[in-house]
């Protein structure tokens, strides 16, 4: 039976065939990557116009029996969150492919793994059974491992095994768990259900120690940062790194989709020292961005600081009030906050090239290509979290929630928010120094017609959400 | 009789090919003949199997029925294709057919032996040709004398359970008067079991684990892997595996069922050093037959602790997992025919370096064989590492589970190891070009391991059945 999901689901995986076919050592799968995102954004916003926004839980729904004898019902269905969520992603692989130099748009294999990517994303967030939200979860590994491994530029070979095996770690965490809540239930289940089992606490606690442990993997959390940190600070194809740093977010989204109806029984002691983990983290990553002289750690303490806030946020708040409406705000957030990112990482990694290739210093930098500059500022006051986008009203509703819920969680995350801010202010400042400028006369590429074009077009949509979030929808 | 014998054709076929074998030498350059000669034979006994599929020879002694075809199709689908993918090989290094194919033809008759066997004593038999097959191959097909030793431990070692055997089928026999498995069976659920049963018992179960390499009798299979040729090692990881799990399982159900309780800390124990032995010697492995022969050491283990239940539930998942595994060594082995440089097979880790460069295909078939082996989804390895996390957790066993994982990540390191090497390494060796056979082989696995993925009720459902008639 034809139904718009499950098509708009395939669209990722019928490119990625495309591009498998696609001749070697040409931008043919390129082009293929590049023709899906934009159909797959198309495709979602054709989506958007049929989902209701009054309606509770998942829409669109579609459901297939899979295997009869487990009783495995796949089920999936999207609802504003999720289909934001992957709006957002759409946009930050096109901005990421816009950005990709020539030399690694000939990369087949890499447009595969990405179009594969895209696939397991789109499914992840339309999953709403244990079973389905598995298979994407766990799915992203081997093409993340393959896209970082192949064009990461990772020199240690010990961080790729980390990378994988801390993953790994958490798949089969999450497997586990799953898997003695299929003993209770003797099935599958739903993901709005699972929270609501019963269980004997020591069960509960190897489940939800499971789950939780399987999302923070995903997390840049103190132990588990080290392999995201460390594979960030070496990537220099802002494909793949706009893709490493959207693994945050399936562990992030796992929080929001497990614990949308109530944080568990079992888990509720743990929560506190969960909270100081993230606390200690956010403070010591700060730190350690305003120690780095790179631009794009900078960025990555800044993303890592995002994402630690609305994890606390899901966290914290899911156990006495994530309402609808501060769900929302931080899915407007999260989308402003990915389409942000992205288009600062593929900035600031032309510049570096740039640079490179002139041999100049970074500082002042910017000062020669006035276009790219115009464009850069404009979205490091967005990041900032300036009234120029819908991100200054919800990440204030949600600080304010943390402020409400402790002042000195609150108080914690305002810092770390405000010292990162001030570091990526102060990056932008010696980027245009003018003083470097005037000794030396270089012809720098700047942004062209078909580049401007698209970033403006960029800041327009994150402009207009200033206004309306979803302004875009009709 | 006469329809006992038509009954009997799937072993007659081999027999009479085997008997061709023994009487007539083939000269080096006959290649193709002693193939073809094979082949028919094969193909033959084959298709008498699937007309067959639930007709026993004698009744009293086989049982022939869905199962044992299940099983027929796998130990019979593996040996032809080591026999397609080895062609190559023989005529290139221009060595001598004749043993391989008779050994061949003699590990098939064993392997039929096994699966459909009801009985102790035709159950030994199996074991004597599988053991004299294995040793055929070991001694007489490329014998290197680096092997020597190894070699000679397993002929020791065969020997030793060749008169435990003998004692233990003497033993039983005067105890039960029977050798049949339902009067063995009746035996150890009507009277006290004392210890020298258990060890008669154990003593069958040894032997099937001594031809698994399950730890800690693997010594001779994973030396002997990273050093045999590659027909050889192809032989001992497609073509007797299937066979002898069938053997075990049905010893499992039929004879051992009544002695679980005694028999459930040894496989959890067995089960447990085989994954932690494979896992670890697969680590430390620079060779990449090596690193196969020891995960099959690893997901062997994994399966001997699903069979601690006795259950149909634990059954099915031994099934699957061994469905999903096979698949993925049959994988493997393909990629492995395929590359080679100047007439050599790619042996030791750095050779694969930039496989992924001038074979992509290959490489991408070699890297989804081994992600599957490690359950990740969307590869159908998944069912299996589900469905043992499933009946895991069904019997409440979380600290089995949780060091499985820890046992998995070692094991993903290993794997690791190859990939990196095939993907994220260059050299600038130049690859033979590779058979189009490779390439249809490969193509094969791909189909069906989306089909796996994607329609599991077709084949986890019928193996349920499968499954349902053995208990």
């Amino acid at each position: 039976m034809f139904n718009l999901l499950f098509v708009f689901m395939m669209v990722p995986l019928i490119g990625c065939m495309f591009a498998i076919m696609a001749k070697r050592n040409d931008s043919n799968a390129y082009f293929v990557s590049l023709f899906t995102t934009f159909s797959a954004i198309i495709a979602s916003l054709l989506l958007f116009s049929r989902i209701n926004y009054i309606g509770d839980g998942m829409q669109l729904k579609y459901s297939f029996l899979w295997l009869e004898s487990m009783n495995i019902i796949l089920t999936f269905g999207m609802d504003i969150f999720s289909l934001l969520m992957l709006l957002g992603i759409y946009i930050s692989f096109a901005i990421g492919l816009v950005g990709l130099p020539e030399a690694d748009r000939k990369n087949k294999t890499l447009q595969v793994m990405i179009l594969l990517l895209l696939w397991l994303f789109t499914g992840f967030f339309a999953a709403d059974d244990l079973v389905s939200f598995y298979i994407f979860f766990a799915g992203m590994l081997i093409p993340l491992y393959m896209a970082i491994g192949l064009d990461g530029n990772i020199r240690k070979k010990s961080t790729l095994y980390l990378f994988f095996l801390y993953n790994f770690a958490g798949i089969l965490l999450l497997l586990f768990a799953i898997m003695i809540a299929f003993r209770f239930y003797h099935g599958n289940m739903l993901l709005r259900e699972f929270s609501l089992i019963k269980m004997p606490m020591k069960v509960g606690l190897f489940v939800w120690g499971g789950v939780c442990l399987s999302f923070i993997s995903r997390i840049p959390i103190w132990p588990f940062h080290y392999w995201i940190s460390s594979i960030s600070s070496g990537i220099k194809n802002p494909l793949v790194y706009i893709v490493t740093n959207l693994m945050p977010l399936t562990g992030l989204y796992g929080f929001i989709r497990f614990w949308q109806s109530a944080i568990a029984d079992s888990m509720r002691a743990y929560v506190p020292i969960m909270v100081a983990f993230c606390l200690l983290t956010m403070l010591f990553i700060v730190l350690t961005g305003i120690a780095r002289k790179q631009f794009l750690y900078k960025l990555f303490s800044y993303m890592t600081v995002y994402y630690l806030m609305f994890l606390l946020a899901v966290v914290l708040l899911s156990s006495i009030f994530l309402t609808d409406t501060l769900l929302m705000n931080i899915g407007y957030a999260l989308f402003i906050f990915l389409i942000v990112n992205s288009s600062l990482v593929v900035l600031d990694l032309r510049l570096e090239r740039e640079s490179a290739i002139h041999k100049i210093e970074y500082k002042g930098v910017l000062a020669y290509m006035p276009k790219l500059a115009a464009v850069f500022a404009y979205f490091v006051l967005i990041a900032i979290g300036l009234p120029i986008s819908s991100m200054f009203w919800n990440n204030f509703i949600i600080i304010s929630a943390l402020f409400n819920f402790s002042f000195f969680i609150g108080l914690v995350v305002m810092v770390a928010i405000l010292m990162i801010s001030i570091a990526l202010l102060y990056e932008l400042y010696l980027m245009r120094d003018l003083q470097t400028y005037a000794t030396n006369n270089i012809e720098f590429s700047d942004l062209t017609r078909s580049e401007q074009a698209f970033f403006i077009s960029i800041i327009l949509i994150l402009f207009l959400s200033f206004f309306n979030p979803l302004w875009f929808v009709f | 009789m006469l329809e006992q014998i038509i009954y009997a054709m799937p072993l007659l076929v081999l027999f009479v090919g085997i008997g061709y074998f023994s009487l007539f030498e083939f000269r080096d350059n006959e290649v193709l003949f002693t193939f073809k000669i094979t082949r028919l034979t094969l193909v033959m006994s084959f298709v008498f199997a699937v007309i067959f599929y639930n007709k026993p020879m004698i009744a009293g002694l086989v049982r022939a029925n869905n199962y044992s075809l299940l099983f027929q199709v796998l130990l019979y689908g593996g040996t032809m294709t080591l026999l397609f993918m080895s062609r190559k090989w023989f005529a290139v290094m221009k060595e001598s057919t004749h043993m391989f194919c008779y050994a061949l033809l003699l590990s098939v008759f064993a392997g039929n032996l096994l699966i459909t066997s009801r009985n102790l004593a035709l159950t030994f038999g199996g074991f004597i040709l599988l053991m004299l097959s294995n040793l055929l191959f070991l001694r007489k097909i490329a014998y290197k004398k680096e092997n020597a030793i190894n070699v000679k431990i397993y002929s020791i070692s065969a020997a030793l359970s060749v008169l435990f055997l003998i004692a233990a089928i003497v033993f039983l026999f005067e105890k039960v008067g029977s050798l049949d498995y339902v009067w063995l069976k009746l035996y150890f659920e009507e009277n006290s079991f004392g210890i020298v049963s258990f060890c008669a018992v154990s003593v069958f179960i040894l032997t099937f684990m001594f031809l698994l390499a399950i730890a800690p009798l693997h010594f001779w299979f994973t030396e002997i892997s990273g050093r045999v040729t590659l027909p050889v090692f192809g032989y001992f990881m497609l073509v007797p595996l299937s066979a002898i799990w069938a053997g075990l399982i049905r010893f499992n159900l039929e004879v051992a069922a009544p002695i679980s309780q005694f028999l459930r800390l040894f496989y959890i124990g067995v089960g447990l050093a085989s994954v932690t032995l494979g896992a670890i010697g697969a680590c430390s492995g620079k060779n990449m037959r090596k690193i196969l022969a020891y995960s099959a050491v690893f997901h062997q283990g994994i399966m001997l602790l699903l069979m601690q239940y006795f259950t149909l539930h634990a059954t099915d998942a031994v099934f699957e997992y061994l469905m999903v595994y096979l698949l993925a060594v049959w994988g493997a082995c393909i990629c492995l025919f395929g590359l080679k440089i100047r007439g050599e097979y790619l042996f030791t880790l750095d050779e694969f370096a930039g496989v992924a460069f001038r074979r992509p295909y290959i490489a991408a078939v070699l890297t989804i064989a081994l992600f599957s082996m490690l359950g990740l989804p969307p590869l159908a390895g998944f069912w299996g590492i589900f469905r043992v996390t499933e009946v895991l957790m069904y019997h409440g066993n979380f600290y089995q589970m949780l060091y499985l994982i820890v046992m998995l990540m070692c094991m993903g390191f290993a794997f690791l190891r190859v990939v990196q090497n095939i993907y994220f390494e260059n050299s600038h060796e130049v690859l033979d070009k590779s058979d189009k056979g490779t390439y249809v082989g490969l193509t094969a696995f791909i189909v069906m391991m989306v089909f796996m993925m994607c329609f599991p009720h077709y084949w986890i459902e019928n193996l349920n059945f499968i499954a349902e008639g053995m208990h």
